[in-house]
């Protein structure tokens, strides 16, 4: 029997090193969202995290991309219509996904709490089917890691945070 | 060590397209003149609870404190009675809106590590002016949320996009 006050949790991932993008794009712009993700592809840029919502007078996306690619995604920006008032960035950028999240709030006020008593920024989260995904500054994710392990009883078996290895795409000559 | 798999496919897999109708998006925004830690704001929800399908949460320029939800008609409910316990306490400020949505969900092998999947997923739905009220992709999941009524014209779009077990 375990009496540990700890919350369970099935697991934690750190993600790669990424940058962090959100964009308005006001309706009256050419460039929407379904151009700059379009123009992203053609790069074969992938996106690892996006959260998109249209408002009444523009549309607001946030969006994480490898850190390798930042300048190249920063590159495409400059050819589209979006000015640099419409845009936030952040660099040094982690993700870390935690599960499951059981379709309740409990986990997210966890970590909303846990973030703010180490007065780290949370630049954006989502659920996935099973998981919380949230993105911080990279370099503190050992740091956040101690925390976690704080609060959260983790399965014996645990692979570690950061990945043993890593699914990459090796971009063509041509775009299909 | 670099291991090299080639794995090509002529129509890109997802284990399935899930529609739900009639589902509300809810969108909380922290007032400004509330300067309460967002993570009490969120001990509301932990206290009265409620089954979400979805959440996000990105910034605003302004940078104010947001939170989109999608619930289901009966979590609605128990939120709506929720929030009135939670209003006689005095708190809290934050301002509140809502949207009768339809919301589709697919998921797919690698989705995070691949590029080009959300493009292929919302390119088709944009030509067709289907407004994408709310998306969150994250891990190896999509989700996609549409104005009410647009629930079915839209994954019958994701249907022909994608090759789904279905299909198969």
């Amino acid at each position: 029997m375990n009496h540990s006050n700890k919350t369970h949790i099935g697991g934690i991932k750190f993600s790669e090193e990424r940058a962090h993008f959100t964009i308005h794009c006001p309706h009256s712009k050419k460039t929407n969202i379904d151009a700059l993700l379009q123009l992203i592809s053609d790069k074969q840029i992938n996106i690892p995290f996006l959260c998109h919502a249209a408002e009444p007078t523009s549309t607001r996306t946030s969006f994480c991309v490898s850190a390798k690619d930042a300048p190249l995604l920063s590159e495409i920006i400059t050819c589209t219509t979006i000015e640099k008032g419409e845009i936030i960035s952040h660099y040094q950028v982690g993700s870390i996904t935690i599960f499951p999240h059981k379709n309740n709030f409990r986990l997210i006020a966890i970590i909303m709490s846990l973030m703010e008593s180490l007065q780290l920024p949370v630049y954006s989260f989502a659920t996935s089917i099973s998981a919380l995904i949230f993105n911080t500054q990279y370099g503190q994710l050992c740091n956040i890691a101690k925390q976690l392990t704080e609060i959260f009883e983790l399965p014996e078996n645990h692979a570690p945070f950061h990945p043993e290895f890593q699914l990459r795409q090796p971009r063509t000559s041509m775009t299909q | 060590m670099e291991t090299i798999a080639i794995y090509w496919e002529k129509q890109v897999k997802v284990y399935g397209i899930i529609v739900k109708n009639g589902l509300t998006l809810v969108h909380l925004q922290q007032g400004r003149e509330d300067t309460a830690p967002w993570h009490t704001l969120l001990s509301y929800f932990e206290m009265y609870p409620v089954k979400f399908e979805l959440v996000t949460s990105f910034p605003d320029l302004n940078s104010d404190n947001s939170l989109s939800f999608i619930l289901d008609p009966e979590q609605f409910l128990i939120f709506q009675t929720n929030l009135k316990a939670i209003q006689q306490q005095g708190r809290p400020s934050f301002v509140l809106s809502y949207k009768k949505t339809d919301l589709m969900y697919l998921h797919g092998p690698h989705f995070q590590e691949r590029f080009g999947i959300l493009s292929k997923a919302l390119e088709p739905l944009c030509a067709q002016q289907i407004q994408i009220t709310l998306s969150g992709c994250a891990g190896n999941s999509m989700y996609i949320v549409v104005p009410e009524g647009l629930g079915k014209t839209s994954s019958d779009i994701l249907q022909r996009t994608f090759h789904t077990p279905q299909s198969a």
